[in-house]
């Protein structure tokens, strides 16, 4: 049967990952009865994510992204060598094809498993190659020399990317990046509209989600390839969809829920889509996992990319966008009344500055008594010189004066 | 009143017959195969790519400009090389201005393919003539490839392999000339500026047809000149920028674990999806298979190539897919722990939990048409996948969903809330 191909580990592993998730499952089920309090525990999420990202920038600044072939250029191959070969011995033999192959990487890929090559069985090791570029007559001689030196050796794939396109597909990589990026900031302002809060909170939960993505391959001195963009992309919007979700919510329950405070609000709408995050996150993971586990070879390392991609998405919407929403609004709200406060004292000062200049003008002094005529004429002389003074912000002053 | 009787029963049917109709587009019964096209990565070949880079007219001697009619001639010449029957699924596809894409499925020497591609095949007689400043023998062009009009590989009258060519009636009248000054001469026979053959002409050939053999010429080598004289000469240079061969085995065993992998995510998520949700669960995974189908046929309606990385998009949009039912599913445990009615409360449910839908199909799909439009062509497979994914799952889980459900709530198959995930 087709589980004979996968070694125990992957099985053992995946179950593992199947009881965490239905773990994960039942905890997201009990926040029903008993809601957790998220949004005020965010100081830990915070830190936790800080610390995350300054690793992440950190891992990136020193040790780089290890570029994968199809953005650097270069030759991969990927041999099956019959029983357990030498990685040393293999790079010497590269080394003698040309001097400059010697510092190639060489990389084991899984056990040996049993292939059938035409007619008959071999159990082969592949082995990964990743040379500078070759060109076919070149590889086909490489393939020669190392059939020489190590007996029947099979070739599974060659690949190599040219120097002109690595640099375009580099180019085009970061292009897409740079669209998508700018697509979803359009979708998100088209979605909230002026409460530019919501989309800024769920840009940054996006943002934490690439950073960590691009820290974890560079920690992992995993390829950044072509897939693993797509990986990036995919993630992308994953977060931002994961994120509206939540704050579709939000907004829902602030029409509801009316003797709550925002962050009451925001807690309970996280508490209540938080099945709902957690069941979409698990049935992405079972498909990631059984691809990470059970998918060959060539898939892997994407498969990992979406993995780490989806989680922090799935993460970053609930712990991390939903907190910074709270205080996104607070700040606003707090801006808003202190500038509604500057702005009334403001007009408060100029009225009284331009009732002083008034009464010097006109020599009446008793004001008590007149005060509404005063008003009035002000209002008439007003509306006549409107072209050089701003009415709008001078009018409601006037009347809430005037009751 | 009596439409809304029989919407459901209608609509029900009509998926049904969808659904026959997509094994049908995607089986074939007759010869037991899958109609599915896959890509190199899946089965075995080559895929190289191919910069053109202009060359002097040599009658005119100025630059060609790669324009259109350049490009197509030589995919032309490329297809008429690679593919002289016409029965191999050969792929020849322009990239760009200046750039050709072809993939050989099933060859997996990247040398011989690239020889095909790339050799100009610009075939030459030269005659000798007396170079003063050399003060040696030299040769000189006095017809080229043009002149020719068919060649074809055989055997002669001792028994060696050749190549036998016939010219166009110009031609023809041309070597005649050539040949009848030329008597007891040697006259060489050049490709690509290489000397193949030196023949000493005996008498003046005027039936405007000849043999070309030399001591180099095996049968192979000899049916791979015809088939490059035939196929004319390239009208450009060019240079490789990027090539990938995959052997059988690897395409085997790619498929083999992709589809095992997509299986067993497809049957967990069945499993969780029914564990978790019952009775919606189970009509969510009569959907999600729906999904299956409807994706699938439409990669075979559109004649679009699945490959690996589409195979990883199609898996990962089972995922994606059943977001949706989840969102709706969710929706529906609250409205039931209301007073509501079973009726209203699906109703209530499809109806809040839209929006959202929308906003995660919308954002997949934005990516998903990135991928496809930008991605290279590693990842081009990826982003279509989910591109298609995306929109039917819409449509699955938004509409089929919520025939399926009405289907059984007003019948009052399932009565006890419970079942519902109240």
């Amino acid at each position: 049967m087709f589980w004979q191909h996968f070694t125990s580990h992957d099985i053992v592993m995946m179950v593992i990952a199947l009881i965490i998730m239905g773990c994960f499952s039942f905890w997201a089920h009990s926040l029903r009865k008993k809601p957790y309090n998220f949004i005020g525990k965010r100081n830990y999420f915070f830190i936790f994510s800080a610390i995350m990202i300054v690793i992440c920038i950190g891992t990136l600044a020193t040790k780089g992204l290890n570029r994968g072939l199809d953005f650097t250029g270069g030759t991969v191959m990927e041999v099956g060598f019959v029983g357990n070969p030498d990685a040393e011995a293999i790079r010497v033999s590269l080394g003698e094809f040309r001097q400059d192959l010697l510092d190639s990487k060489i990389q084991l890929q899984g056990t040996p498993t049993e292939n059938t090559f035409g007619n008959e069985k071999k159990t082969v090791q592949k082995v990964q190659l990743q040379l500078k570029t070759l060109n076919n007559d070149e590889v086909e001689a490489l393939t020669a020399k190392l059939k020489e030196k190590f007996g029947g050796i099979e070739i599974f794939k060659v690949e190599s990317v040219g120097p002109v396109i690595g640099k375009e597909l580099q180019d085009k990589a970061l292009m897409s990046l740079l669209i998508m990026l700018g697509l979803q900031l359009v979708y998100i302002t088209f979605r909230f509209g002026t409460q530019m809060r919501y989309g800024l909170a769920a840009d940054l939960g996006m943002l934490h989600d690439v950073i960590i993505m691009v820290g974890i391959y560079s920690l992992a001195g995993r390829q950044a390839d072509s897939p693993f963009l797509a990986a990036i992309l995919t993630v992308i919007g994953y977060s931002v969809m994961d994120a509206i979700v939540i704050f579709d919510r939000i907004r829902e329950n602030l029409k509801v829920i009316k003797k709550a405070t925002f962050e009451e609000i925001v807690n309970t709408s996280v508490n209540q889509t938080m099945t709902r995050s957690v069941n979409t996150l698990i049935t992405v993971l079972i498909t990631l996992f059984a691809l990470y586990f059970f998918g060959g070879s060539t898939l892997k390392n994407f498969a990992f990319a979406l993995l780490v991609g989806v989680t922090s998405g799935a993460y970053s919407s609930i712990f991390i966008s939903s907190p910074l929403l709270v205080m996104l609004d607070k700040w606003v709200k707090g801006r808003e009344t202190a500038v509604a406060a500057t702005r009334r004292n403001a007009l408060l000062a100029e009225e009284t500055a331009r009732k002083a200049a008034k009464v010097v003008r006109t020599g009446k002094k008793d004001s008590s008594v007149l005060d509404e005529d005063y008003l009035d004429v002000s209002e008439i002389q007003d509306d006549a010189s409107s072209v050089s003074k701003a009415p709008a912000r001078k009018k409601p002053a006037f009347r809430r004066r005037k009751k | 009143m009596e439409w809304q009787k029989w919407k459901n029963t209608v609509l029900t049917f009509f998926i049904v017959a969808v659904c026959v109709g997509c094994v049908f587009v995607i089986y074939d019964f007759k010869s037991k195969k899958f109609n599915i096209k896959l890509g190199l990565d899946l089965r075995s070949g080559s895929h190289i790519a191919v910069q053109l880079i202009p060359v002097k007219d040599p009658t005119s001697g100025k630059m060609r400009e790669i324009d259109d009619r350049i490009i197509n001639n030589t995919m032309q010449i490329i297809e008429k090389r690679i593919n002289p029957d016409g029965t191999k699924e050969v792929i020849i596809q322009r990239e760009g201005t200046d750039r050709i894409i072809v993939e050989i499925p099933e060859e997996t020497n990247l040398v011989r393919a690239e020889k095909m591609i790339r050799q100009s095949a610009y075939l030459e007689f030269k005659e000798q003539y007396y170079n003063p400043s050399k003060k040696t023998m030299d040769w000189r062009t006095v017809l080229d490839g043009k002149a020719l009009a068919s060649a074809d590989e055989g055997f002669g009258s001792g028994g060696g392999p050749l190549v036998s060519f016939s010219l166009t009636k110009e031609g023809a009248k041309e070597f005649a000339r050539i040949t009848e000054r030329n008597v007891g001469k040697p006259l060489g026979i050049f490709v690509d500026g290489k000397l193949i053959d030196a023949p000493n002409v005996r008498e003046p050939i005027t039936g405007g047809a000849g043999e070309i053999s030399g001591g180099s010429l095996d049968i192979d080598k000899c049916k791979e000149l015809a088939d490059m004289l035939n196929s004319g000469a390239l009208p450009v240079k060019t240079e490789i920028l990027e090539s990938t061969t995959v052997s059988p085995v690897l395409g085997e065993e790619s498929l083999r674990y992709s589809l095992i992998a997509g299986m067993i995510g497809l049957g967990l998520v069945i499993i969780y999806m029914i564990i978790y949700y019952l009775v919606p669960g189970a009509l969510a995974n009569i959907a999600l298979i729906i999904y299956t189908l409807l994706l699938l046929a439409s990669m075979v309606l559109g004649k679009f190539v699945l490959t690996l990385p589409g195979i990883a998009g199609f898996i990962l949009s089972i995922g994606m897919a059943v977001d949706a039912n989840v969102l709706i599913f969710e929706r529906l445990k609250e409205e039931l722990w209301g007073e509501k009615s079973i009726r209203s409360s699906v109703e209530a449910a499809f109806k809040r939990a839209f929006s959202s839908i929308l906003d995660s199909h919308v954002t997949t799909f934005l990516g998903a048409m990135i991928l496809y439009i930008y991605g290279s062509q590693s990842i081009k497979g990826f982003g279509l996948t989910l591109m298609l994914g995306t929109a039917w799952s819409l449509i699955t889980a938004v509409f089929v969903t919520r025939v399926l459900m009405d289907d059984v709530v007003d019948n009052n198959l399932v009565l006890n809330r419970k079942f519902y995930g109240a």
